[in-house]
């Protein structure tokens, strides 16, 4: 009889101190994702206008748009840099052989990574640039040289902002 | 005497299917969310739990890239309850689903996820292990 007792109370003790198994069990999911290069330039105005001025009381005059916002989005590698530039198709022309030097117009520049420069018909002007992916927001403001020896006339000439993504 | 033999839980976990997901390529502006290539489904069935409490978590191992931290991704899912909406972590594991006692027929979620799609994500292929874990308590 003790040893029945014995067995019982062990078989209690058991069935009483057996714990909860905690149970876990795992599984993986892989998420990936690609990122291409890719450029979005976004320019306040699609136009700008030089109004006509006394060069004596007003030897630059800004642009009537003046400033003139520019966003830069641009997606590219980690230590990459993206570039903005500027070109001219050629000078200020009223007619043939009634022309403004294109260098006579310049812009100054706010906001990070955009930097002023002087416009030209024959090589690409800097504009801007950034390392890595962003969206960059700036303006530009845009001044002529203004002078007696212009030949009266509308001047008029394209120009072209290319944002780059290596 | 009356002798009750306790079971431990029996708990199933199923394979996530897919089990990769791929967020492909965008422009951001015109898809600010970005919605994963495939749903995934996930099957949980939890046994002689009795009234103690289950859960299903997520835990990913690290972000994507140092331009993409993993909780821009977050997830939809149904049935609600018992599973739950949540967003992705690589420090602690966020609660998929939970309940109390036995989730039994199984159960299968259906998983939506989405990335925020912004700019300043740099270029390149970007991979990580994410971990479900079904535990009972």
């Amino acid at each position: 009889m003790k040893k029945l007792i014995l067995v019982l109370a062990i078989l209690g003790m058991l069935s009483t101190s057996i714990p909860v198994f905690a149970a876990q069990q795992a599984q993986n999911l892989t998420v990936n994702m690609g990122v291409l290069a890719r450029a979005k330039l976004t320019l306040g105005v699609s136009a700008i206008n030089f109004p006509d001025a006394d060069p004596d009381t007003i030897p630059s005059i800004a642009a009537t748009e003046n400033a003139v916002s520019v966003t830069a989005k641009v997606r590219t590698g980690l230590s990459s840099t993206a570039t903005l530039t500027h070109r001219a198709s050629g000078n200020l022309s009223a007619g043939p052989g009634i022309t403004i030097p294109i260098g006579n117009v310049t812009w100054t520049a706010t906001g990070a990574g955009y930097v002023a420069g002087t416009m030209s018909s024959s090589a690409d002007v800097r504009a801007g640039s950034w390392t890595g992916s962003g969206s960059y927001s700036g303006n530009f403001s845009y001044l002529i040289v203004n002078s007696w020896s212009y030949v009266i006339g509308n001047y008029t000439v394209s120009s072209t902002y290319t944002l780059t993504a290596p | 005497m009356e002798i009750q033999p306790t079971f431990a839980q029996t708990i199933t976990l199923g394979i996530p299917n897919p089990s990769s997901i791929t967020f492909n390529d965008a422009d951001p502006d015109l898809t600010p969310s970005l919605a994963a290539n495939s749903t995934v489904t996930l099957s949980i069935r939890v046994r002689n739990n009795g009234g103690n409490n289950w859960r299903l978590t997520h835990l990913a191992a690290g972000d994507l890239s140092s331009s993409i931290p993993i909780s821009n991704i977050s997830w939809t899912v149904t049935p609600q309850p018992p599973f739950v909406n949540g967003l992705m972590s690589k420090s602690v594991a966020q609660i998929a689903a939970q309940g109390v006692g036995n989730v039994n027929p199984a159960q299968t979620g259906t998983f939506t996820f989405r990335i925020v799609n912004l700019w300043s994500y740099n270029t390149g292929n970007f991979s990580v292990v994410t971990t479900f874990t079904l535990s009972a308590p």
